[in-house]
């Protein structure tokens, strides 16, 4: 029921069924409702007849009654007319029935028309005292015949008015029955069209309303849509194009900081250089003409090592605006950090650090060396300078095949980094050393040379005391 | 033996000739290369100090125009700079200077040049 194909294809198999049913009922109705009609036909046909026959039993009633008055004979003929008439419907009439009671009071009254009719034949003949013989034989059996037949009549009568008000039953529970499944359908498929409109609707309306907000620069929003699946799925989609986005917005603003302070470091070391040309150099030059035991020689040294260090800063700061020549070249990165280690081997041993290396095959990484160990340099120094009382540093290499990455990680046990200034490490000038331990620039550095080997640099420290985690990720191929 | 110095800033200016003064050299200072041109061939000098990043005039201009005169062309050039990259420093010994070397510098470093390019012990 999550998605929009389930929730259509439900209500209209819902809306089908319906309809089919009403048909189904539709169409049963009115084969009964034929049936009965048949019936009634037949029933009306019957009736007729034996309304004929009635007709034609009073028809020679009333020839009897000539034929005493006025004699004439051809009474008798007409009377034998509507005998044959009579033998004739009673037998259509039983040919047509198919009730077996039926035909067995039918086949009586036939029987009793003839007793009659012989009765009559005598008296035709003139064998009887007419007048007498009417009175006491033919009246009373004239009666009979009439009660019967009447009684036949009625009972024919009745059923035909039976059949009549079924018909009109079944025509009016017919005409409900439709109009109640047709108000059914119409609610029904009102109350889903509702449904799916708002499951569908609702959600659109969401993601209408979060792509409005995020279009208006709001990167951190986030559209939260469950169901259905589809456009949960669509909104899934927007939400991560949204946060690629935001992460391209993030390196965006990050680069063009570094850029702009890579252009102001550069004005700045170059005005910087001169007046600090004149201070080293006269400073130099007085350390010359000073004689070795002059009580002014250890100030002169002071300026010379102040000098010497704003050289060192103007230094880092010239490297980190300039870049230097990328010259990209397959090259074995656990040999790198070899290098690098054999590099600050002293302070690793003068700091007691106990170094730890589960370094696994990589294949050759296209990337530019010099820069690339720059960035070891920085992360392995911060690593010493973070672990004062010594620790453990340990370096990992492995492929994170899932991405394609060469994944360096570095770890240390050191005083790690509180939770305010971890989004802050690699911003330019950004340090929590010693003044004169460290420019700020070594990580924004190792963050510029990594971005421009399509790779990642990402640190993790759970807090103070707890150590620290760069993770270097370099693309093994595309670089 | 005679040193000219091109260089506009005074810091700069101020110390070169202090050292040349400690080496007993020469000195014919400028803070343009404009007049340094105008006067150059008067002066003849046996080197030329000057800076790479002057207003009007710089120092690839100046080398090149330099190294372009018959008279001139003979001229040690050492450049000085305090923007140095690998970039300034080729394309200043491909205007023809010999040597180079970036602000700021040891007084050991210039000193050393100096004598290199003038012959001295």
């Amino acid at each position: 029921m999550n998605n929009i194909r389930t929730r259509l294809f439900l209500a209209f198999s819902g809306l089908i069924g319906l309809v089919l049913a009403m048909g189904v009922v539709l169409v049963l109705v009115s084969s009964r409702s034929q049936q009965l009609i048949f019936k009634g036909i037949y029933e009306y046909t019957q009736l007729m007849s034996l309304r004929e026959v009635a007709f034609s039993i009073e028809q020679q009633w009333r020839s009897i009654n000539y034929f005493i008055l006025l004699r004439d004979p051809s009474e008798r003929d007409k009377f034998a007319e509507q005998t044959r008439i009579i033998g004739q419907r009673l037998n259509d009439i039983l040919k047509n029935t198919s009730s077996e009671g039926e035909k067995q009071r039918l086949t009586e009254f036939l029987n009793e028309c003839r007793k009659y009719w012989s009765k009559c034949g005598y008296f035709f003949q003139g064998k009887a005292e007419v007048l007498e013989y009417t009175e006491k034989v033919l009246t009373p059996e004239y009666n009979q015949l009439r009660k019967n037949l009447n009684d036949i009549l009625d009972s024919y009568s009745q059923n035909l008015h039976a059949t009549e008000t079924t018909i009109k039953e079944i025509g009016r529970k017919s005409f409900q029955f439709s109009v109640g499944i047709g108000l059914g359908a119409l609610l029904f498929g009102g109350f889903l069209s509702i449904v799916i409109f708002r499951s569908i609707s609702r959600p659109l309306y969401k993601l209408e309303t979060g792509t409005k907000i995020i279009g208006e620069g709001k990167l951190d929003y986030h559209i939260d849509i469950k169901s259905p699946a589809e456009i949960a799925r669509l909104a899934e989609s927007f939400n991560q194009m949204v946060k690629n986005l935001r992460d391209l917005q993030l390196q965006v603003i990050q680069m063009d900081r570094m850029s702009s302070i890579g252009q102001l470091a550069g004005g700045v070391a170059h005005e910087i250089n001169n007046p600090l040309t004149g201070v080293l150099g006269q400073a130099q030059l007085l350390l010359e003409k000073l004689p070795a035991d002059s009580p002014y020689r250890k100030h002169i040294e002071r300026i010379e090592n102040a000098a010497q260090r704003a050289r060192r800063i103007v230094r880092a700061l010239l490297d980190f605006a300039r870049e230097k020549n990328y010259v990209f070249r397959k090259s074995d990165i656990n040999k790198m950090i070899e290098e690098t280690l054999d590099f600050c081997h002293t302070e690793i041993e003068s700091r007691h650090i106990n170094l730890i290396k589960n370094f696994s095959p990589l294949p050759e990484v296209n990337l530019s060396a010099g820069h690339i160990q720059q960035v070891f340099v920085n992360i392995i120094n911060n690593a010493i300078q973070a672990m004062p009382d010594g620790g453990d540093l340990i370096i990992t290499t492995r492929i994170n095949s899932e991405k394609q990455f060469a994944e360096i990680s570095f770890r240390d046990t050191g005083i790690g980094i509180e939770a305010n200034n971890i989004n802050h490490v690699f911003d330019p000038f950004f340090t929590t050393k010693d003044i004169g331990q460290g420019t700020g620039l070594g990580l924004t550095v190792s963050y510029g040379i990594i971005q421009r080997h399509n790779g990642e640099i990402l640190v993790r420290s759970d807090g103070p005391g707890k150590g620290a985690e760069f993770i270097v990720q370099l693309p093994l191929i595309g670089t | 033996m005679k040193v000219m110095i091109v260089e506009d800033d005074p810091d700069v200016r101020q110390l070169l000739e202090m050292v040349l003064e400690e080496m007993n050299l020469k000195q014919a200072i400028f803070n343009n290369a404009a007049s340094a041109l105008a006067q150059v061939e008067k002066i003849l000098p046996d080197l030329i100090i000057m800076d790479i990043m002057m207003p009007q005039i710089d120092g690839f201009e100046l080398c090149q125009r330099l190294k372009n005169n018959s008279r001139t062309k003979h001229i040690p050039i050492l450049a000085i700079t305090g923007y140095d990259s690998k970039e300034n420093r080729k394309k200043m010994f491909l205007c023809g200077a010999d040597d180079y070397l970036a602000k700021p510098f040891d007084l050991s470093s210039i000193t050393g040049k100096i004598r290199a390019l003038l012959g001295l012990r």
